[in-house]
């Protein structure tokens, strides 16, 4: 995917985050786009360590608006991507099913880690509280992610390799 | 630079962390909370939001409405009822008042001598009907024999003299205002009691007479009362002067005066038997 299709797709997750997904929202708690986007492209593009840059600014631009500190949301999408690009390397990337188990795993640590680090600077909420939202917040994301994975599947460029056979860009 | 053009990905991966690390506590340090920028994305973002969430209410309140449609509509038929029956009720509390400030103001009638703490032997009677001819110079209250009333009574409201009966019968009575040329009232001034005369009707909506003495000195404004002569008790408000005039063929003071009742506005009245 072109850096300007990416730094497009961040564009305007960060402007539905902020205005749209408060509308859709069950008690509180609705998709996190740019998570989402992360995930997806990280793991279905080989180039999709690309989006860091993008997804990070986007955080940072969400933590300015929305959060109670800022940067520890982007320091966390920052680590998780990191996860994801360690992860795919052992699954097959050209599935659908691996996609979602890797977001129903990254959103839960996604939360535990932002959890932590605003624990550290001294914020009083508990992990169970945490936890006790993840169902809803995987279930939206996993949601999320599905509609990215066919939306973007058709941009996947077959690279014919002599060694292997295909890969994708 | 020679270990970071070696170590590319790695250095970059730590700049990033290194970054984003000073960002959180320089956050932390300045004690959190929303900066200036923050409060005005916010801002920026509620402007944005407004017709999203507008259009989505919309869309909701028009989802619910069809899912919900029997429920909402026999809802609907309820809250008319309802407020059928509220308005009825407003309309029955506002005739209620209505009737209760007549009523006060009719209470007042009682405080003319000679009838002051005597209200046993008062009437309240309501106007049913109105000779739209001449209205009000002769008019019929729905109270009559039954309830003691006879020919000459006196009729008053709580501004002053109404009149005197005409005629009764079963029900109702018919009434002769001040304002009827047949009814003669004998008055004197609230100012001054030697300063007498008669008044009576001119059959429109004002009453004329004269005064007993030419010298007597009347001045528009003056209250005048019943003084007592003739079938009017003494002390009840006839009206104020409204005009005083010097008739050189009579040789006599001669005045209009305004009645103190208000006619159109008079709904009840009491009648002293």
């Amino acid at each position: 995917m072109s850096l300007k299709a990416t730094a497009i797709l961040f564009a305007a997750a960060t402007l539905f985050q902020m205005t749209l997904v408060d509308l859709i929202s069950i008690a509180g708690q609705g998709p996190n786009l740019i998570l989402c986007l992360t995930i997806a492209l990280t793991f279905m593009f080989n180039s999709g360590y690309k989006a860091a840059p993008f997804a990070v600014i986007c955080t940072l631009f969400l933590d300015v608006g929305t959060g109670q500190y800022i940067g520890v949301g982007a320091f966390t999408i920052f680590i998780v991507m990191g996860i994801i690009l360690i992860v795919r390397k052992q699954l097959n990337v050209d599935n659908i099913k691996p996609l979602l188990a890797v977001g129903a795993i990254v959103t839960p640590v996604y939360g535990a880690i932002y959890w932590l680090i605003m624990h550290i600077l001294g914020n009083p909420m508990s992990f169970w509280y945490i936890l006790l939202h993840q169902p809803i917040y995987i279930a939206y994301n996993l949601a999320v992610i599905a509609i990215l994975y066919y939306a973007m599947a058709g941009r996947l460029k077959v690279l014919k390799r002599r060694k292997d056979g295909y890969e994708y860009e | 630079m020679k270990w970071i053009e070696e170590h590319r990905i790695f250095s970059v991966i730590t700049g990033i962390i290194v970054l984003l690390f000073l960002v959180i506590l320089v956050s932390y340090l300045s004690a959190g909370g929303t900066t200036i920028v923050g409060r005005g994305m916010q801002k920026a973002m509620t402007v944005i939001e407004k017709p999203f969430a507008q259009v989505s209410s919309g869309v909701s309140d028009t989802l619910t409405g069809m899912v919900r449609y029997r429920s909402v509509k026999t809802e609907n038929e309820q809250l008319k009822e309802e407020n059928a029956k509220l308005e009825r009720q407003n309309a029955d509390l506002k005739l209620k008042k209505d009737e209760l400030s007549e009523l006060k103001k009719l209470a007042k009638s009682f405080d003319f001598q000679p009838y002051q703490g005597t209200a046993d032997d008062a009437v309240a009677a309501n106007v049913i009907e109105l000779d739209y001819s001449s209205p009000y110079v002769i008019f019929t209250v729905d109270a009559g024999k039954e309830k003691g009333i006879k020919k000459d009574d006196v009729v008053c409201n709580g501004d002053g003299l109404v009149g005197r009966v005409q005629e009764t019968g079963k029900g109702w009575s018919k009434i002769a205002s001040v304002l009827s040329d047949g009814n003669n009232i004998s008055f004197r001034t609230l100012r001054k009691g030697s300063i007498t005369g008669v008044l009576k009707g001119n059959g429109k909506n004002k009453m004329t007479g004269y005064l007993l003495s030419s010298k007597a000195r009347v001045v528009e404004g003056d209250t005048l009362i019943t003084s007592g002569v003739g079938i009017y008790p003494k002390g009840i408000r006839i009206g104020k002067v409204d005009s005083v005039e010097f008739n050189d063929n009579t040789q006599l003071k001669m005045v209009t005066v305004k009645p103190a009742v208000t006619f159109r506005s008079m709904d009840k009245v009491a009648i002293f038997i």
